[in-house]
């Protein structure tokens, strides 16, 4: 595992690994080198065998992250003469900042919980939406203000229909208003609300939940889900997936442990 | 077709609708080869007879089912796949899940797979078995559909048990009923279903969950190959 650099902090706890973006001055935005060690993280975390799940967060109480660093962008499109910054800001958007939902996935099949501790906008809600759960402080905003900027949010959109709705994700493509932490739960958005400053505590809950499921578990029922999206109703349940947990080493010691857990417990 | 006596399932008629009780006490109704066998056996009688038009599907002792019968699968080495025949989602006739107590990991997939869903308030569903090594597969593929990937994620990967007015929010609950009122609930929107529509073409159940989750231009196209309604 290499080790945390200044614009994105590293931390293991458990078999969870916590990466806080580190930008707070520009408003934790997708520059200075963010995405390509988000890149690297998602990557490392994939390959490392003790670890389970992985949450991403912002530093500071201001934002989560807010999108693609902008000003960045103009700066380097001025230093190459030739290349527009918004082609600097698609080629740094296809270093992959999302850790799920994108073409190939990296093969990333174990879950990315995102702890938006404040404003979540553009390429930072792209984020937030390409983790498998979300959790949301209460004083947060998450939004696609491209519209207001005469630019598109054009990954986006098919994120929304499947996590949320089309209704919903019409709504904050055309109008760019963001939402509250409120609102974008009651409409699907988020998993779950949060105090202001709890929401790596309760993430950390959360992938400790999740923790307790063996691996072969959690990568089987993650890559079904996601593959079997859109696919004919017949073909999507017909479709065998590689390596599911019965066959697993896990499989028999598991169903000691479950007949424990439910004798444990009353059955009516 | 001929009654075969299932200790597991016990099968009532109210006129139109055929009413199957999951009915292992002891266990929490967990789905044996037994039960998934006697449930097979009911999905074919209410497909086969004219006569009935709609299943009800319940648990006894207060609770729906706690999912695979894990003594079962210990001791009898065999697979915890289930029965082909034990999700009714096939059938041209719907079938109302009626849940009270637990609805979990297997027995939440046997819930899903029924076309609505009455549940008690305090009712409570999800994967709680952590330990469990099996595979969803039907829940992965149908709760993207009926609900969205979020929650579909969140049920699978969690294991947090939910209730049925949270269910509800998520549109996987269809009623929320009293508690130990949902099989009154359930019989009622049955009888009034199989008196509206009158006859299995006229639900054109296979149209809708075929067409589910497909690109826009896709099921619409595809929606004219399907016969209109008799």
């Amino acid at each position: 595992m290499r080790e945390s650099n200044d614009v994105l902090l590293r931390r293991q706890e458990g078999q969870v690994l916590i990466a806080t973006m580190n930008r707070p001055e520009r408003m934790n935005a997708l520059g200075g080198g963010l995405p390509q060690a988000l890149n690297e993280a998602w990557i490392d975390f994939r390959d490392d065998p003790d670890l389970k799940v992985m949450i991403i967060t912002g530093a500071g109480d201001r934002a989560f992250c807010a999108g693609m660093d902008l000003r960045q962008s103009d700066e380097r499109a001025r230093d190459l003469g030739a290349q527009s910054a918004q082609a600097l800001l698609d080629a740094d958007r296809s270093r992959s900042i999302r850790p799920s939902f994108n073409g190939n996935n990296f093969g990333l099949w174990k879950p990315v919980i995102a702890a938006i501790n404040g404003w979540c906008l553009a390429a930072g809600c792209e984020m937030a939406m390409g983790c498998d759960l979300r959790v949301m402080e209460e004083h947060a905003q998450i939004g696609l203000p491209e519209v207001k900027r005469g630019m598109g949010a054009k990954q986006t959109t098919h994120k929304l229909y499947f996590l949320a709705n089309l209704n919903l994700g019409l709504e904050m493509v055309w109008t760019g208003d963001s939402l509250t932490a409120q609102r974008a739960y009651d409409l699907g958005l988020v998993n779950e609300v949060v105090p202001t400053g709890r929401g790596v505590a309760r993430a950390q809950e959360i992938a400790d939940r999740i923790c307790r499921f063996p691996s072969s578990y959690l990568s089987y029922h993650k890559l079904r889900l996601f593959q079997s999206i859109g696919l004919p109703l017949d073909y999507a349940m017909s479709l065998e997936q590689r390596f599911p947990p019965q066959e697993s080493p896990d499989y028999l010691p598991g169903l000691e442990k479950t007949l424990q857990d439910r004798s444990g417990s009353s059955l009516h | 077709m001929p009654d075969v006596h299932n200790p597991a399932v016990n099968l009532t008629r109210h006129g139109p609708i055929l009413l199957a009780e999951m009915r292992r006490l002891e266990s929490g109704n967990a789905l044996s080869r037994e039960l998934q066998q006697g449930l097979e056996a009911a999905w074919q009688e209410l497909e086969s007879e004219d006569a009935l038009l709609v299943g009800v599907l319940h648990g006894a002792g207060g609770t729906f089912s706690v999912g695979h019968d894990v003594e079962e699968l210990l001791s009898g080495g065999i697979s915890p796949d289930p029965l082909e025949g034990l999700f009714p989602y096939t059938l041209t006739k719907p079938v109302i899940a009626a849940v009270e107590g637990r609805c979990y990991g297997l027995g939440f997939e046997l819930a899903l797979a029924c076309d609505l869903r009455v549940a008690a308030a305090d009712a409570s569903f999800g994967f709680p078995d952590t330990k469990l090594a099996v595979s969803y597969r039907l829940a992965s593929v149908l709760l993207p559909r009926m609900t969205n990937l979020g929650a579909g994620l969140d049920l699978l990967l969690t294991g947090e048990t939910m209730d049925a007015p949270r269910l509800e929010r998520l549109r996987l609950v269809n009623r929320t009923a009293p508690t130990g009122q949902s099989l009154t609930r359930a019989i009622e929107m049955a009888t009034d279903m199989a008196q509206r529509f009158g006859s299995a073409g006229a639900f054109r159940k296979e149209q809708v969950w075929q067409l589910s989750g497909l690109p826009l231009p896709t099921a619409l196209n595809l929606a004219r190959m399907f016969p209109s309604a008799p």
